[in-house]
């Protein structure tokens, strides 16, 4: 049963009834004809209808900002390998012969980034001054790894940011290494 | 008297309106801040693995130029840092500090300690400093990061050379062709 302060009766702005609350706080006529407006009960229910769609973007931009780091990593990992191999490639046939850099150093990258696709892997070198872009192998390579020359390794590979089906970010990841030809 | 702290804790604890509002936005501070420090401490990461990327070609190019050679300046320029082949533009590295060294295992292996330096490895240390985007907001501007190589020099005995007709250490032709002959000597190390 519900109890009336009755000094509230004289001065409604001393009821602190839960109800006389929401009256006071908003006050319109609405309020006072639609009583089903005035019900308290869902409004957590209401509040996290609206802080849901927040969170979940935060959470998936985190995730995502995370593999794109995670991926990253890998590829700088991957082309510091690849050009470790380019730069002690030579000669390390068994019959002394220089074997196909490029092909080398993409088997290296793609073994030392799992996690990555292979088929967006693009990788370019410049041996000794000539460039290769977008190549998986070089025939003629061999003939530019001359020790005391440069070999650079550059791997780009693309990472878009998708949060529910949004793409705010679409990211070409690039790393590079350049080494000595030993 | 009612004491004013007491009633915002009751209220909060109690009251039925609003609860989520407020706790959400204490609670997204404390969030973001820990994914901030997330995001900071994955970028250290990436950036010691370029910065180590960039050592190790220092130490291998440095020390394809020992004993004689100008170790010192090739290491240099193949390390992180402007103007250098491995630059990056996500840090901002000191130079390279690059140090001679006569490391006992490669010694007894028959890399001797000779040259200027009396060295037979070369090690390189390089330091850079992390510009932190939300720890920032904390207080830490930066945070310094170093990465070490050593890599031995290349060659064996000296007699093979000698055999040859090369003088031990004049000529990287030479030394070439005695790595060739006797195989890659050069160990690589990491610190």
């Amino acid at each position: 049963m519900k109890t009336i302060n009755p000094t509230a009766r004289n001065n409604p702005s001393e009821d602190r009834s839960p109800d006389n609350r929401v009256m006071l706080c908003f006050n319109p006529g609405v309020f006072r004809r639609l009583p089903c407006l005035r019900r308290q009960e869902g409004g957590s229910l209401v509040e996290f209808a609206l802080i849901a769609p927040l969170m979940l973007c935060l959470l998936t931009g985190l995730f995502g900002l995370g593999f794109a780091l995670c991926f990253y990593l890998q590829l700088n990992n991957a082309v510091d390998v690849g050009a470790r191999t380019v730069a002690v490639i030579r000669a390390s046939n068994s019959d002394g012969t220089t074997p196909d850099p490029c092909a080398a150093a993409y088997t290296a990258v793609t073994n030392a980034a799992p996690t990555l696709n292979k088929a967006q892997i693009k990788l370019s070198f410049n041996l000794n001054g000539t460039p290769y872009d977008n190549v998986t192998s070089c025939t003629n390579g061999s003939a530019n790894i001359i020790a005391g020359k440069t070999a650079q390794v550059t791997a780009t590979y693309p990472y878009t940011l998708v949060i529910f089906g949004w793409k705010p970010v679409a990211l070409n990841m690039s790393a590079q290494t350049t080494e000595l030809l030993q | 008297m009612k004491d004013p702290a007491k009633s915002l804790l009751s209220n909060l604890l109690n009251g039925q309106t609003g609860q989520i509002l407020p706790w959400v936005a204490v609670m997204m501070v404390c969030m973001l801040g820990l994914a901030g420090l997330g995001i900071d401490t994955a970028r250290v990461y990436v950036i010691h693995r370029q910065l180590q990327s960039a050592t190790d070609a220092a130490a291998l190019a440095g020390a394809q130029q020992m004993p004689d050679g100008d170790y010192s300046g090739i290491a240099k320029s193949f390390s992180s840092g402007a103007g250098n082949s491995n630059n990056s533009s996500s840090f901002i590295p000191k130079t390279a500090v690059v140090t001679p060294l006569c490391v006992k295992f490669l010694k007894d292996q028959g890399l001797p300690c000779n040259g200027p330096a009396s060295a037979n490895a070369l090690q390189i240390q390089q330091t850079a400093a992390v510009p932190m985007l939300f720890a920032s907001l904390l207080g830490f501007k930066s945070l310094d990061i170093t990465a070490t190589s050593t890599s031995a020099m290349r060659g064996s005995k000296t007699a093979a050379v000698q055999r040859r007709g090369h003088s031990r250490h004049n000529s990287i032709d030479g030394l070439l062709r005695y790595e060739l002959r006797f195989g890659r000597n050069a160990a690589f190390l990491r610190g």
